[in-house]
């Protein structure tokens, strides 16, 4: 196991895969954490501003969709986490890992 | 009456948290007459959950078994179980009690209840999954020095776990006493002997199962009864929103924030705890080992964050609901006091038998006592493994305990903690113990969570920073809470808080990981190079599953 490890290590293409990985972690979280943070920072700060109303003649202000939005946008977002984790990063590291175990025969054929 | 809907905000639902409990109900002394609906209900879960302990303990030989229901849940039963954890008694009675009181204001602990999964998903479910074992701590121990890395996260995971079952307790005796007309003490102990069985003969497996069965009761009950609301209204939001503010003291202002918490430093501390408390749950955390392989851990999460955010949903129009059905009738409301009869836990329940009668009202009422059980048997199993797993094998014995031991110290763990669980219960009945909870969720925001992301995120992290730092996290949650107002005037009586703001989180979190990182930093030892040195091995672990712990036997 630890000379896989150490071809996986030894690979350009692990790394390249790993900055895409957190890259795009990275980037939903910011999204995540940007709007919740902005939510509470209104909340907190800026009440009135969520309290107008969405138009003339409702009583619905523009907290309550700016709420529902976030949910959504959290859902929204891991839905998408695990699309792409399934369909790139899953199949990119399997590879990955398959010339790693090829590399480990090829060094020492009695490597189960 | 403004004043008094006002009055209520401030002080009875102030210090809750959307996952737990703020149970706090205004009279327990006058004996209800025992509702036969809700307790035949009742009785039915407890069959069903028994057959199902019965089945589960004939597959529960192995501590894998135990622990981690032999890593053979799939990501969708994982995902509702997840959400069963999260979805505990307090987000359907205390969230939509908050609606009821605060309007708008509840909408903050939905939406940072929510939006704590992603963070999750994010940054910790897959790497989680590649690298622990049963625990948490088995991740943040992989290269560090176990002992006191495993000591600290253990120490982490039980002030959480007690903390949190004292609040859950206290909440079942209080709202049984009051639904169903059993004796406090009857009820702390029904929960604590069953959470036993379930626990102690069905591990992981059971605790999954009873969570999967009521988190379904849970959202169908939830659903017909918004349903019910909306119907009612001829599925219109505009005249939901309408009527409520028509009905509820504070008028238009019950749809704008501002109703619950009026500090912004407060509000934001607040924040912090719901969404990164939640990501440092222990007894959730747990539940990542259950699946095969990071991809069903993702999946779990996917799933997780689907049903709590349908549930929330509902019950932002649960406590508006309330407002309309509740607000105006003598029967729940007392418009002297501008309080709800029962306290204002009570606005779904009486929502139940508002709009959809007697039957219903039982159901309800069996869903919230069955919602007690199961999240109670989760964070018993969570503890039990901080005491057996992290503490007795590895750090007492080593990691070389024979399995038979481990499972059977298991076993004893669970009946302890149960028995502990079930006298603190009784202990604190006359107390407020919503302020447990807040800790609960402070604790695991300034302790479990920064240890665990900077184990996985940092290369620089040592054992010294991590157990130094963490400790130093622990120790100022504990210190702020009993300074701030929670303890130090609600509970102590002095006149002014020597610490002003009500949440630790904003602080004790920053001090944690300020402190870990700095004290990581200064750390030369030979142990900081070598933790160092392990990182890379740690990375190719946790993003390809390689050497991962698997679905078969150990």
């Amino acid at each position: 196991m630890e000379e896989l490890y150490r071809h996986i290590i030894a690979n350009p293409e692990f790394h390249a895969l790993r900055k895409r990985r957190s890259r795009f972690s990275w980037m939903l979280l910011s999204i995540v954490l940007g709007s919740y943070y902005t939510f509470i920072f209104v909340v907190a700060l800026k009440p009135s501003a969520l309290a107008i109303p969405l138009h003339s003649g409702t009583v619905i202000t523009w907290g309550i969709p700016v709420g529902l939005s976030i949910i959504l946008l959290c859902l929204a977002l891991t839905a998408f986490f695990v699309s792409r984790a399934n369909n790139t990063f899953d199949p990119a590291t399997r590879s990955i890992i398959d010339a790693a175990e090829r590399a480990c025969l090829e060094t020492d054929p009695n490597v189960d | 009456m403004s004043v008094f809907w006002h009055r209520t905000a401030k002080t009875g639902a102030f210090g809750c948290l959307a996952a737990a409990p703020n149970i706090v109900f205004a009279s327990s002394g006058a004996s209800a007459p025992i509702n036969t609906v809700a307790v035949s209900m009742f009785l039915i879960f407890v069959v069903v959950t028994l057959g199902i302990t019965y089945w589960a303990a004939q597959r529960t030989k192995t501590t894998q078994d135990f622990y981690a229901a032999g890593r053979s849940v799939t990501g969708f039963q994982n995902g509702l179980a997840i959400a069963g954890d999260f979805m505990s008694a307090a987000s359907l009675l205390g969230v939509s009690g908050l609606i009821f009181v605060g309007g708008f204001d509840g909408l903050i602990y939905v939406i940072g209840g929510i939006a704590s999964w992603p963070i999750v998903m994010f940054l910790l479910a897959e790497r989680l999954r590649n690298l622990g074992k049963y625990t948490f701590t088995d991740a943040v121990a992989i290269r560090l020095d176990a002992n006191p890395v495993r000591l600290l996260s253990a120490c982490g995971t039980l002030v959480a776990v007690v903390l949190y079952l004292i609040a859950q307790m206290v909440g079942a005796g209080k709202l049984v006493e009051l639904l169903f007309g059993i004796p406090y003490e009857g009820a702390v102990l029904t929960v604590g002997v069953l959470m036993i069985v379930y626990v102690t003969f069905g591990g992981m497996i059971a605790t999954t199962w009873v969570q999967i069965i009521k988190a379904t009761l849970l959202l169908f009950g939830a659903t017909v009864l918004a349903f019910l609301v909306l119907a009612h209204l001829d599925f219109s939001i505009e005249s939901l929103f309408r009527k409520a503010t028509e009905l509820h003291g504070n008028g238009l202002a019950i749809l704008a924030p501002g109703g619950l918490v009026s500090d912004p430093i407060s509000l934001i501390s607040l924040g912090t705890a719901l969404v990164f408390g939640t990501a440092g749950l222990p007894h959730i955390l747990m539940r990542f080992f259950t699946v095969p392989d990071a991809r069903e851990a993702r999946r779990s999460v996917l799933y997780a964050t689907g049903f709590i955010g349908y549930f929330y949903i509902l019950v932002f129009i649960l406590g508006f609901g309330a407002i309309v059905f509740v607000a105006g009738d003598p029967n729940f409301f007392d418009s002297a006091t501008g309080k709800l009869i029962g306290g204002s836990n009570m606005a779904a329940i009486h929502l139940a038998k508002a709009a959809a009668g007697d039957i219903f009202l039982g159901f309800i009422s069996a869903v919230a006592f069955a919602t007690i059980l199961a999240v109670v048997s989760g964070l018993t199993l969570s503890g039990a493994s901080a005491i057996s797993h992290d503490i007795y094998v590895n750090v007492i014995c080593r990691g070389e305990a024979p399995e038979s031991d481990i499972v059977r110290l298991s076993r004893i763990s669970t009946v302890a903690l149960g028995v502990l669980a079930m006298a603190l219960g009784i202990a604190f009945e006359a107390q407020n113990v919503a302020f447990m909870v807040v800790l609960a969720f402070s604790v695991a925001a300034s302790v479990n969570f920064p240890i665990l992301f900077l184990s996985m995120y940092w290369r620089g992290l040592t054992t010294f920073g991590a157990v130094a730092g963490g400790t130093i996290g622990l120790v100022t949650t504990i210190v702020i809470i009993v300074l701030g107002p929670t303890i130090w005037v609600d509970t102590l009586g002095y006149a002014e808080a020597i610490f002003p703001y009500r949440y630790p989180a904003l602080f004790s979190m920053t001090a944690s990981i300020v402190s870990i990182i700095g004290l990581s930093l200064l750390d030369r030892s030979p142990a900081a190079t070598s933790a160092a040195l392990a990182f890379d091995a740690q990375i190719v672990r946790s993003h390809t599953g390689i050497g991962a712990e698997g679905a078969v036997a150990e």
